[in-house]
């Protein structure tokens, strides 16, 4: 896998206005377990979904000096967006031996138009959703007690019943239900305010 | 539903003050023990939380992939980001469970550890890279993971991962230098050592060669026959469990989470199924009812350690984690083809070590 040291910073570089600088972070937060994930379905081990997430956000950070030149009147958000789906579904379609060669051009991954892929579109997006609420969980379970988050995580995560969860947590029924439903509406909060924050 | 509950308390009014957290510690408790009888409550109560569609959709993104959470190396080539990426649940509250430390090059102090980055997260823990500071030396850390932390029985394990790899005195098998089990998350203290797993050299290079299955076959041998002399079984060797040392030729065997006496009987009939499916020996998975497991044994765990180095086990199947019945025939078909081939291509000695 080549390995771009000293390209890394400039990359980061280019980025000039520090609110487009805030917005590839989010970006690149959300995007590269993202990829990481959409490999491991494609089969891919986990040194290689890793080093194709590297990958396609070096390809997207690449370009993002010349859209602050030219193109200004996209947000860069979804451009950002825009730019990482042609470029995951290109890297996808790809057959096995040349993903692994890896070393070719990352600008090739953004230079191909691909095909309308719409199972390809599907799973980023499920993908993403699935980040969404990831993050959204490690939020919520940040500020309440583990116990509480327990309840949802045997009840709802795992699917297991009630009863169980009041066993393995020595709790009372009601207390599994009151604690569940509270971390689904904080949950379900949360996921709308990151959902915001991403459009 | 008890009728003579609902009509005393059923209160629907106080449900969005109950979940936007506003009731008061006596209203709550009150809310919480009519929903210990009340159906029509707790229905009403759930709908008005979130919709059944959240509900379920939160279940099926939640529910884990079986590979969602990326071991984070330090000396990859993640770091794109100036920021650590994105860190799985269970790294982000060992970090938050650190005491602050004043060393700005550290991120947090573990008892007289000072953590300088996170090596890998597995199923029980995290494993952190720390300072020891009294000695002066490098090492890492296990600690358990904190949701793990609370159970009685999860605690037993890893105690017993600690008493079971600390017995044992070998080149080839963790040394355990210290463990705490009394602070909230219990840790145990080992050697850091620089190099690479197998599962990732295997992943990384493909299969070893004739020379280097000796080599490390020989060495895994020797270090489980050191465990089975202190009367242990490892019951998880699998490539992800030994470690490569960079520059020296040493293997050493790792994570003792699954090792149980040999005479410890209480696995036999659990129908639990221990160790990693893949890796498991054809005899410990080719059974009748594939969820009864035999008890393993060291010449289970001998051709498990043959199996880890015989890469034939083809990548597919290391997919197929969460479909134990799946991955049970893979073993009982292909890797027992490829362990039978290890062997037709060892010389008589070292089929002799791993068989027997
Ligand atoms: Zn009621």
């Amino acid at each position: 896998m080549t390995e771009f040291p000293e390209t890394r910073e400039s990359l980061l570089l280019q980025i000039k206005s520090p609110a487009n600088r805030e917005a590839w972070d989010q970006f690149a937060l959300i995007y590269q377990p993202v990829i990481y994930r959409l490999a491991r379905h494609r089969g891919l081990q986990d040194a290689d979904a890793q080093d194709l997430a590297q990958q396609v956000l070096m390809a997207v950070a690449s370009a993002i000096g010349s859209w602050e030149k030219t193109n200004e009147s996209v947000r860069f958000r979804h451009w950002l967006r825009r730019v990482a789906r042609n470029a995951i579904i290109n890297v996808l379609s790809r057959r096995p031996r040349d993903r692994g060669a890896g070393g070719s051009s990352v600008q090739e991954l953004l230079m191909e138009q691909p095909l309308p892929d719409s199972e390809s579109d599907a799973q980023i997006e499920l993908e993403y959703r699935r980040e969404i609420y990831l993050r959204a969980a490690r939020i919520v379970r940040g500020d309440i007690e583990p116990d509480t988050w327990r309840a949802f995580e045997i009840t709802v995560i795992e699917n297991r019943s009630i009863d169980e969860a009041a066993v393995e947590l020595n709790k009372l029924i009601g207390t599994i239900y009151a604690a569940r439903s509270r971390i689904m509406r904080r949950l379900r909060e949360t996921v709308q305010e990151l959902e915001k924050a991403e459009s | 539903m008890n009728l003579n509950v609902r009509t005393i308390s059923c209160d629907p009014d106080r449900f969005e003050s109950f979940l936007s957290g506003e009731l008061s510690d006596t209203e709550e408790r009150e809310l919480t023990l009519h929903l210990n009888t009340c159906e029509h409550c707790r229905r009403t109560l759930e709908q008005q939380a979130a919709e059944p569609g959240a509900w379920q959709e939160a279940e099926n993104l939640l529910k884990p992939l079986g590979f969602d959470s990326p071991a984070i190396d330090e000396n990859s080539d993640s770091g794109l980001l100036k920021y650590p990426t994105r860190q799985p649940l269970q790294i982000q509250s060992v970090l938050d469970a650190l005491r602050p430390t004043d060393d700005p090059e550290m991120l947090g102090r573990l008892g007289g550890y000072e953590v300088s980055g996170v090596v890998g997260a597995g199923g029980m823990g995290v494993v952190l890279k720390a300072v020891d500071k009294s000695l002066d030396r490098t090492v890492a850390i296990k600690v358990m993971a904190p949701h793990l932390a609370s159970s009685g029985a999860a605690r037993k394990r890893f105690a017993r991962e600690a008493k079971a790899a600390a017995a044992v005195l070998h080149p080839n098998v963790i040394a355990i230098h210290s463990v705490s089990n009394d602070e909230s998350l219990p840790y145990l203290v080992m050697p850091y050592m620089r190099g690479t797993s197998l599962q990732k050299r295997l992943d990384r290079e493909g299969p070893l060669s004739l020379l280097e299955i000796l080599r490390i076959g020989s060495q895994i041998a020797a270090g489980l026959a050191a465990a089975h002399a202190q009367g242990l079984v490892h019951r998880d060797i699998k490539p992800a469990n030994i470690l490569l040392e960079d520059g020296v030729e040493r293997v050493t065997i790792t994570d003792f989470g699954l090792a149980r006496a040999v005479d410890d009987a209480t696995i036999t009939h659990s129908g639990v199924i221990a160790g990693t499916p893949q890796y498991m020996s054809p005899e410990q998975a080719r059974l009748p009812n594939r969820l009864a497991v035999k008890p393993w044994n060291s010449a289970a765990t001998c051709s498990a350690s043959a199996a880890c180095c015989t890469p034939s086990v083809p990548a597919a199947h290391r997919f197929e984690q969460n479909r134990r019945t799946a991955s049970c025939d893979a073993s009982s078909t292909k890797s027992r083809l490829a362990f039978a081939n290890s062997i037709r291509i060892s010389p008589n000695g070292f089929a002799g070590s791993l068989t027997g």
